[in-house]
């Protein structure tokens, strides 16, 4: 997993699966990384090809965390099946989805 | 007493298949479900239908890892697939408590909810979900028609 601080943003790319076996790990990584000028936390799903229940549940974590903080959290670039996984769940009126 | 399934039509006895014994871990339970995929991309099965698979099994055997009895929390797990001509099946024994698979609800958690979309993604993938109790092991049944 890649983290890059911009200055209102943090970037996460290079995950291959958010799953039960590194979603905890992650999610630790993320809030570590973040800094109060953050407003952004952009996470780059183009290499992610797994996402489980308790990836998505990491991911609703990570949407409310920054909300509470007065930003965002953009989920960039699904797979078609990843995508598919948010539609199905309903997480798509959720979480900001965008293609880049 | 184990739980008794209904056995395979005579002539699907010879349908290709994959058993796995899986330590009782969430790490080898992952696994397992990479092993799955890797098994029906071999046979020739789509990456949408190879995706479902492995979604469903993962959630399956995390369950079965999670919710596993106290004195069963080192017992493997057993997962089986079997590749019939119209439909994959695949069988996942818990050593669980067990649960009533029809009162479960079968909508979504509120989208704030962190956790609690397991079966649904479950339901939502196959074509058909049974749980069969049995006296200290359980098994989950899932189908799905296959595409080609």
């Amino acid at each position: 997993m890649n983290i890059k601080p911009h200055v209102q943003k943090l970037l996460v790319s290079g995950t291959e699966e958010i799953s039960a076996v590194n979603a905890n790990k992650l999610l630790r990584r993320i809030k570590a990384a973040l800094r109060p000028n953050h407003s952004c936390l952009d996470i780059d799903l183009s290499a992610t090809r797994f996402i489980d229940s308790t990836g998505l549940g990491i991911l609703v974590g990570l949407h409310q965390f920054m909300q509470e903080r007065n930003g965002k959290m953009r989920l960039l670039s699904p797979c078609r099946q990843v995508q598919q996984l948010i539609e199905f769940t309903r997480l798509n009126r959720f979480f900001e989805v965008a293609s880049t | 007493m184990t739980a008794v399934l209904p056995a395979a039509p005579p002539e699907l006895e010879f349908a290709p298949s994959l058993e796995l014994l899986v330590p009782s871990s969430i790490v080898a339970a992952r696994r397992a479900a990479g092993d799955v995929r890797t098994f029906l991309a071999q046979h020739g099965l789509d990456e949408a239908e190879q995706f479902a698979w492995e979604l469903c099994i993962a959630e399956a055997a995390k369950n079965a890892v999670q919710y596993a009895r106290n004195e069963e929390k080192e017992t493997p797990l057993h997962i089986e697939v079997r590749l019939y001509p119209r439909i994959v099946e695949a069988r996942v024994t818990d050593h669980t408590e067990g649960f009533d698979l029809a009162s479960w609800p079968a909508c979504l958690p509120p989208n704030e909810n962190e956790s609690g979309r397991g079966l649904f993604l479950m339901r939502i993938y196959m074509d058909k979900v049974k749980y069969v109790p049995g006296d200290g092991a359980n098994t989950l049944v899932l189908q799905k028609a296959r595409s080609r």
